[in-house]
């Protein structure tokens, strides 16, 4: 199996040969910047270099898939939020103390939403990286859930006050913003992408599982209905409870926080949904060494986990090392494993 | 042309990192540890292609040998006499490299440092085998055991119960990186609280956690 099949085979919880490494979200790091000359922000925002710099997950790191939709703001860029684009070692991010909209009267979805340079960098890039790479690697878009636009355009504490106010609007509200959704995921789907992340924050610290419920659960299940590939849901935080509304959803797969063990994990969506993850990124990857990662890589394989890779955008200071002993730990544990078969 | 063949390199345990150099259009640099018989070796690194990079990184070695008293060591790394880690001081020795421009004069610092707090001068005085001792013209206790207790911080010295003396746990001495870690040992809170701030920074948070 190459890269590519072996990320479509576990998405689809099919036989591997061995598990997949995969990024459905960033692994850019300051030295890869430098390796490639593809520095943030440029590298958000001119398609050659996020396309340059998405690729050295592959060629660098050894990971099973390219994922070149570093932030989380592109579309949001697109639908007119004020972007903090940051310089090299951090986030852009969108102000959301300036919200764009207050009703769901005033969502609008432009027409030339995908010709703006933000969302238009997105694409061109994934078309660049199926040109250089064909079929031999999972080339992974992104495209940003609702609920996680609901809080860039309309600000995080207006969007959660508006849900406990008045359900009936905020429904309207993320039926109108799904458009965004849709219409970014098409778009890269036609340029080319394998799989799509959708990021969608309805996170374990503000959002319960009845919420989830409530708000997200028909939405996810149009999401995988309508967008014609492998839809990776991500959501951070302790999700355990509503990982069995996820595994009704029809999603390929749950790209999984540490905060949820591998083995409870595993035991709601086994045969369900694959799962994705789960290695910590501030305690783990950022702040220890290579033994570190090996033994929760381990703990992901002994559990099951369907594709390993970190739980979320790694910072942009993790050691080079520490996410190439990703793929090496895979490597290895499933060696040790045919040894003693 | 997106395709890249492996650059990376195999260089050990990467201890610390400047994000962005401003001194060397915002480089990333990385001190990365190696250990061997010799003892622990430590090299800077970038892997950007950048004109300044070379020079750079040739400036920085140069300043953790005469800042810190390093030593050259083969593969263009450099080594503590002792031939012990002391990783602490290593990282810090490389962030106040960092701060220098290129081309800066590089001197070797005093034991000496003015405390702006106290408005007097407080010295290291060296005892021998690794040990120093904080003395200042006016008694001045507690401020000496301030500094003493910054050095044991930053530098990961032993301290010695009851007085301003610490100690490198190798036995031998150091004077270069004494005096070098001397200013920010006065303000060690200071100094872990810009490790700190460099630390949060990179790291994407989710919608909901962001201001």
């Amino acid at each position: 199996m190459n890269s590519r099949q072996r990320v479509l085979a576990a998405l689809n919880r099919q036989p591997v040969d061995r598990t997949p490494v995969c990024n459905p979200t960033s692994v850019a790091t300051v030295e890869l910047m430098d390796l490639v000359d593809a520095p943030f922000p440029n590298a958000n925002r001119e398609p050659e270099r996020m396309a340059r710099l998405a690729a050295t997950s592959y060629t660098e790191l050894g990971f099973d898939s390219i994922m070149p939709v570093f932030s989380i703001i592109q579309e949001s860029s697109a639908l007119g939020c004020k972007i903090q684009w940051e310089q090299k070692d951090n986030w852009p991010t969108v102000r959301m103390r300036e919200p764009i909209w207050q009703t769901a009267d005033d969502i609008r979805v432009p027409d030339d939403f995908l010709d703006h340079p933000d969302t238009r960098c997105v694409t061109e890039a994934i078309r660049l990286l199926r040109r250089e790479y064909g079929n031999e690697v999972a080339i992974i878009g992104k495209t940003m859930g609702p609920w996680s636009l609901g809080y860039h355009c309309f600000g995080v504490e207006p969007f959660l006050l508006l849900s406990l106010d008045n359900p009936g609007q905020t429904k309207l509200c993320l039926d109108r913003m799904k458009e965004a959704t849709i219409r970014f995921g098409l778009a890269q789907i036609e340029a080319g992408a394998d799989a799509l992340t959708l990021p969608d924050h309805a996170t374990g610290d503000l959002v319960s599982a009845q919420y989830y419920a409530r708000y997200l659960r028909d939405l996810h299940i149009e999401f995988a209905e309508r967008l014609k590939v492998p839809i990776i849901l991500h959501i951070c935080g302790r999700t355990v409870d509503r990982m069995p509304y996820i595994a009704e959803t029809g999603m390929a797969a749950f790209h999984y926080d540490s905060k949820n063990g591998p083995e409870e994990s595993m035991a709601i969506c086994r045969d369900r949904v694959a799962l994705v993850g789960n290695i910590n990124n501030p305690e783990t990857l950022f702040s220890k060494g290579p033994e570190a990662v090996r033994a929760e890589v381990v703990r992901n394989l002994e559990a099951g986990v369907n594709l390993v890779g970190p739980e979320c955008a790694i910072p942009l200071q993790t050691a080079i090392e520490n996410l190439k002993e990703i793929p090496r730990a895979v490597r290895d544990w499933h060696n040790d494993r045919a040894r003693i078969n | 042309m997106v395709h890249t063949m492996a650059h990376t390199l195999d260089l050990g345990r990467r201890v610390e990192l400047v994000s962005m150099d401003p001194h060397a259009g915002d480089i990333s640099l990385g001190l990365y540890r190696e250990d061997s018989p010799e003892g622990p070796g430590y090299l800077i690194h970038t892997y950007s292609a950048n004109p300044e990079a070379a020079r750079r990184v040739e400036f920085l070695t140069r300043a953790a040998e005469v800042l810190g008293g390093a030593r050259g060591a083969p593969g263009q790394r450099f080594r503590f006499p002792c031939q012990t880690g002391h990783q602490t001081a290593a990282r810090r020795l490389f962030l106040e490299a960092a701060k220098l421009p290129t081309g800066d004069e590089l001197q070797p610092r005093p034991l000496t440092v003015h405390d702006r707090k106290s408005g007097q001068d407080l010295t290291v005085e060296p005892l021998g085998a690794g040990r120093y001792r904080v003395t200042t013209s006016t008694a001045d206790e507690a401020r000496c055991a301030v500094l003493a207790n910054g050095l044991r911080k930053l530098a990961e010295m032993d301290a010695t119960e009851g007085q301003p003396v610490v100690a490198f746990p190798c036995g031998q001495d150091h004077h270069e990186l004494v005096g070098l870690l001397l200013p920010r040992a006065l303000n060690v809170r200071a100094a872990l609280r810009e490790e700190e701030s460099a630390l949060s920074r990179g790291q994407l948070s989710a919608p909901s956690s962001q201001k």
